[in-house]
């Protein structure tokens, strides 16, 4: 146990209760830094290292800018990261790390797709839509049909969408 | 004229089969229809009819006991060095070779008769007719097979056999033994044989041929733990097993009767279904320890039904006889308790150590009359039987932890981690049990069958995915899993833990299971989950399931081993990652710092 957690034991004791609170600009820069630095650092190390930061878990607003830069910038070799962070309980993430998956190369963008098909959230259901009309492929229309055909309230949108598209 | 003269005269004008019982021989006839007929009913009617009685084999007499009425029925001087066998009107004592008949009511000797051979293998009694097997390596043939009239003790036919000869049954008209790697029967009356089998696969004789019973309407042939039902083709039958081997089942021997042994004080009694091979309850007997239990489809012990154990002595044998169950101490002691329940009913004091005993029933039908309420009070008693130290009850000690980790409730089998992590006094008993209670923490846990639990666990193998007719829930399955499951539970448990689309409610679902089944194989996904989310200010206002996640680790750090290792560095990782948020860390500190100085 570290001087630090038990000194802080007394502070946060008399905090109990409290609602949760985002962590401080400061601390979420210093991640954010470090996660950008790791994600440049194109060889093995860097990669394990970057591994390992985003196992021990990093702030979700972290995490948003380092997927934001990922997608400009893919890397192939740390796609296992992606897939965990993919499986992110809260959808703006997912939705981010879907997109980013399918910069790295065609048939992860298959996959993303397949992925994002299925989710429960109708929003990554409609960014399937989304990532295939980028990434389009045979695949990929295999994928939009099936969920066009399980998901009616999705493809009634779509047709909507597309009707007043075409009126304009 | 000397007495093997007489005998031999005896067996020279007994005018009935003479010639050899060979081996392997072609099968034949049906034995199921030369043992039933309306004679077989009603001899078994007049045994139920006759009075209990327990004859204790001291060491140069026997005491027969009523058990009912708590009184010595009568004495006979005799040292006996085989198993007796009774019937509705006899008890037949041997003695050498030399077999000594008494009247059942008044021990008056009925008869006396000398046997060829050098050593009894068996005996059997359907009166009026007993039937022997004996040794005989130095004679014409290794084996004998007699029939005996207990009207008047002669001999009436006798057959030598190529081979050792099993410990014969008798029902109806016909004797039944094993022979070799077959079953013959032989009719009592002439011991012609009327129908031969092959011994099923499983049971094939290894020098030691297996013993055959009749248990309702089903033969068996049995080794130790292991029995086969027979059938009209014999062969082809594959063996059971008990799940664990506490006890022999079905006593065999070497082809010599050696009478009352230590042996016997590790016993189980099987009650066999009356339309399959598979036992529903048994009785295990093991020196002072007497458990009643209730078996699954599978022959596993689920559940205790009752639990008896002796202050002082040990038991030297056991039957189940209507709706008691009576035991006998090696002092002399009979105890009868209740079938259903163990209750105890009557004990009779003893006067002289016994070796062992036979304990004729009164009763035709075991499950006449038999309530199946159990002790509510058993779990005390296993728990208590646990704590014994006491070598000698090491089997139903054994058979106590398994009963325990069968039982639905995870709070009872929460005994079971704890003894696999206790070294006790540092005896061997101590260490054999907690060896034992370890490997148990790798079995399925409940009372579910095998194929309950891969139901469950192909159930929880679904994930969540958007479907038209909504989504599933796993809220009934986590349940199951909590009440009976295996290891393979655990992966698909983890797995929809960390998936984003189980809900909220099956995610604390999920987490309060692992809590209850405190399995170490869940610790990584509880950890992944924690690290994922501590920063995650957002979730942790909308759940509660991060900081529940925080206390089942915590619950895991207070233990020792690698995963309880593991927990409290995760949880030191995490409260010091400085984004951790801070309630979260509070929570964590706090449970961090009580736990012992030695394990923090």
């Amino acid at each position: 146990m570290t001087f630090a957690a038990i000194g802080l034991a007394l502070a946060m004791l008399a905090g109990r209760g409290a609602p949760p609170r985002p962590p401080s600009t400061d601390v979420i820069a210093t991640v954010t830094a470090r996660l950008l630095r790791m994600h440049e650092d194109r060889t093995p190390s860097g990669a394990e290292a970057l591994r390992a930061l985003i196992e021990r878990g990093v702030p979700p607003r972290a995490l948003i800018v380092w997927l934001d830069h990922f997608r400009k910038a893919p890397r192939v070799d740390v796609i296992d990261i992606l897939l965990e962070v993919a499986q992110y309980r809260r959808t703006e993430i997912r939705a981010r790390a879907l997109v980013a998956w399918a910069e790295c190369g065609d048939a992860h963008a298959d996959r993303a797709i397949a992925l994002a098909a299925h989710d429960l959230d109708r929003g990554i259901r409609r960014l399937a839509i989304t990532i295939a009309r980028r990434h389009p492929s045979p695949a990929a229309s295999v994928y939009l049909d099936e969920l066009l055909g399980r998901d009616s309230v999705l493809a009634d949108e779509v047709i909507h969408e597309a009707e007043a598209a075409g009126s304009r | 004229m000397s007495r093997a003269f007489v005998l031999a005269l005896a067996l020279a004008f007994s005018g009935c089969a003479k010639d050899r019982l060979p081996v392997r021989a072609p099968i034949h006839g049906n034995l199921f229809a030369e043992s039933t007929s309306n004679a077989d009913r009603l001899r078994m009617a007049r045994a139920a009819a006759a009075l209990p009685l327990v004859v204790l084999v001291e060491r140069k007499r026997v005491v027969a006991v009523d058990p009912i009425h708590a009184k010595t029925r009568w004495i006979h001087k005799l040292e006996v060095t085989g198993h007796p066998v009774g019937g509705a009107r006899t008890v037949v004592l041997p003695a050498g070779q030399r077999l000594v008949g008494l009247d059942r009511k008044t021990g008056a000797v009925r008869f006396e008769v000398e046997l060829p051979g050098e050593a009894i293998s068996g005996l059997a009694l359907s009166e009026p007719w007993l039937v022997a097997t004996v040794l005989d390596p130095q004679g014409k043939a290794p084996g004998q097979v007699l029939g005996i009239s207990v009207d008047d003790g002669h001999i009436r036919w006798h057959r030598r056999a190529a081979a050792p000869l099993g410990i014969p049954d008798v029902v109806g008209d016909i004797a039944v033994l094993a022979i070799d790697d077959q079953v013959v029967s032989l009719r009592l009356d002439s011991g012609r044989e009327v129908a031969r089998v092959d011994l099923p696969r499983g049971v094939r004789s290894a020098g030691t041929p297996p013993r055959v019973v009749r248990r309702g309407e089903l033969w068996f042939v049995g080794d130790g733990a292991k029995w086969v039902p027979l059938d009209v083709t014999g062969g082809n039958a594959v063996a059971r097993q008990l799940y664990r081997t506490y006890a022999p089942a079905f006593a065999t021997s070497d082809g010599i009767d050696a009478g009352h042994g230590d042996d016997e004080r590790l016993r189980l009694w099987l009650r066999m279904s009356r339309v399959d091979a598979i036992p529903r309850d048994a009785i295990l007997l093991a020196r002072r320890a007497v458990i009643a239990i209730r078996l699954d489809g599978d022959g596993v012990p689920v559940r205790a039904r009752w639990v008896h154990l002796e202050r002082k002595g040990e038991l030297v044998a056991m039957e189940v006889t209507g709706d008691r169950v009576l035991v006998v101490r090696e002092d002399g002691e009979v105890v009868e308790l209740a079938a259903s329940d163990g209750r105890e009913l009557t004990r009779i004091s003893g006067g002289e150590p016994v070796r062992g005993a036979l304990i004729l029933g009164g009763g035709l039908d075991a499950r006449a009359g038999v309530q199946r309420t159990d002790d509510p009070g058993s779990l005390t008693d296993l728990r208590q039987l646990l704590t014994l130290d006491d070598p000698r009850l090491l089997p139903a000690q054994r058979l106590a932890a398994d009963l325990l980790w069968r039982n639905d409730d995870p709070a009872v089998r929460r005994t079971i981690r704890r003894l696999a992590k206790d070294d006790g006094d540092g005896s061997e008993r101590a260490q054999a049990l907690r060896s034992h209670a370890a490997s148990l923490l790798a079995t399925r846990w409940g009372s579910g069958s095998r194929t309950d639990v891969a139901d469950i666990v192909a159930a929880l193998g679904k994930r969540p995915v958007f479907a038209p007719d909504g989504v599933a829930t796993f809220a009934e399955q986590i349940a199951a899993v909590v009440r009976t499951g295996g290891l393979e539970a655990v992966p698909e448990l983890s797995a929809l833990l960390l998936h984003p689309g189980t809900s909220d409610a099956d995610v604390l679902a999920i987490l309060a299971a692992f809590a209850a089944l405190e399995e170490p194989a869940a610790v990584r996904a509880v950890e992944r989950f924690l690290r994922r989310y501590h920063a995650d200010d957002v979730l942790l206002r909308e759940t509660e399931a991060v900081a529940e996640a925080a206390r089942v680790l915590l619950g895991h750090a207070k233990g020792e081993g690698e995963a309880a290792a593991r927990a409290r560095a995760t949880l030191r990782e995490v409260a010091d990652d400085p984004a951790c948020d801070v309630a979260l860390r509070g929570l964590i500190v706090h449970g961090l710092l009580e736990l012992s100085p030695q394990t923090r």
